[in-house]
């Protein structure tokens, strides 16, 4: 237990909607808010693979309820906020510099460029790969 | 308290964290596409998508075929490993950036509770991706 005080220490009010106030702070609680979109998806997909256990019927139960448009919306603002999530960590790796080009950091521009090209690349191969193209 | 405790926990979640967070933002967002909006959008035909095409994307069909003999094996593995990495990474990733959220709002007074129940659920989801992803042949 903490030893009791008898200070009575000011603390400033604040409004839940401070980020609203600064576009910076916008962008940062959306990409906060990214991660309850990430873990909603990986949910969605052990439901998608436990019915998929389940046999053809309970599978197509799935289907139709999975490419319902409400349902079709919300994976459109899943994707949104996975791309968000996507662009602004490849914003914030560039900030930790890996390694130097002749005792200096890479530019931000270079590493961000780069991890969007790996992103483009990887995903494209991803289509070929695993799902044989469209 | 002894100079020598050292916080070994916080670390090795903020590492799966940051692990997470690059299995995510580059597996995540064609994954997405693929897997809930390609045929929706009229990309990918309904054989890919109905239940025998399903089984066979798990079955890794199409990367057992690009791959030919020498490497054909790997890809039957492929797809399994490809849905633990982003389930796994997505929990471990999202949970441990959502407790900060929720440590915003106020909650950081509930750490002893919060912490085990939020990286419970990670851990959960990630051996019921691992259980569940090959349980197919």
């Amino acid at each position: 237990m903490a030893v009791e005080t008898v200070r009575k220490p000011y603390v400033r009010q604040r409004s839940a909607w401070w980020w609203t106030k600064n576009p910076r702070y916008v962008l940062f609680q959306f990409r906060e808010l990214s991660s309850v979109f990430v873990v909603l998806y990986a949910f969605l997909v052990l439901w998608q693979l436990w019915a998929l256990r389940g046999g053809s019927d309970a599978y197509y139960a799935f289907l139709v309820m999975w490419y319902s448009r409400p349902m079709m919306a919300l994976n459109a603002v899943i994707l949104a906020f996975a791309i968000l999530h996507s662009v602004t960590w490849f914003a914030l790796t560039a900030k930790v510099p890996l390694f130097r080009i002749k005792g200096r950091p890479p530019p931000a521009a270079l590493v961000i460029g780069a991890s969007l090209a790996i992103w483009v690349a990887l995903s494209l191969l991803i289509v070929k790969l695993l799902y044989g193209g469209f | 308290m002894a100079a020598a405790e050292v916080d070994r926990v916080t670390p090795m979640f903020w590492g799966l964290f940051s692990a997470g967070g690059f299995v995510v933002a580059f597996l995540l967002p064609v994954f997405i596409f693929m897997n809930s909006l390609a045929y929706g959008l009229h990309v990918v035909p309904w054989e890919k998508v109905e239940y025998g095409g399903a089984l066979r994307w798990i079955r890794g069909d199409p990367a057992t075929a690009l791959l030919g003999s020498t490497l054909g094996w790997l890809g039957g593995w492929l797809p399994k490993l490809f849905l633990v990495l982003i389930i796994g990474g997505g929990l471990f990733h999202g949970l441990h950036r959502f407790k900060y959220v929720l440590y915003d709002v106020g909650l950081h007074r509930a750490k002893k509770v919060l912490d085990p129940i939020l990286y419970g659920i990670a851990a959960a989801g990630t051996v019921a991706a691992v259980v569940l992803a090959f349980s197919f042949p």
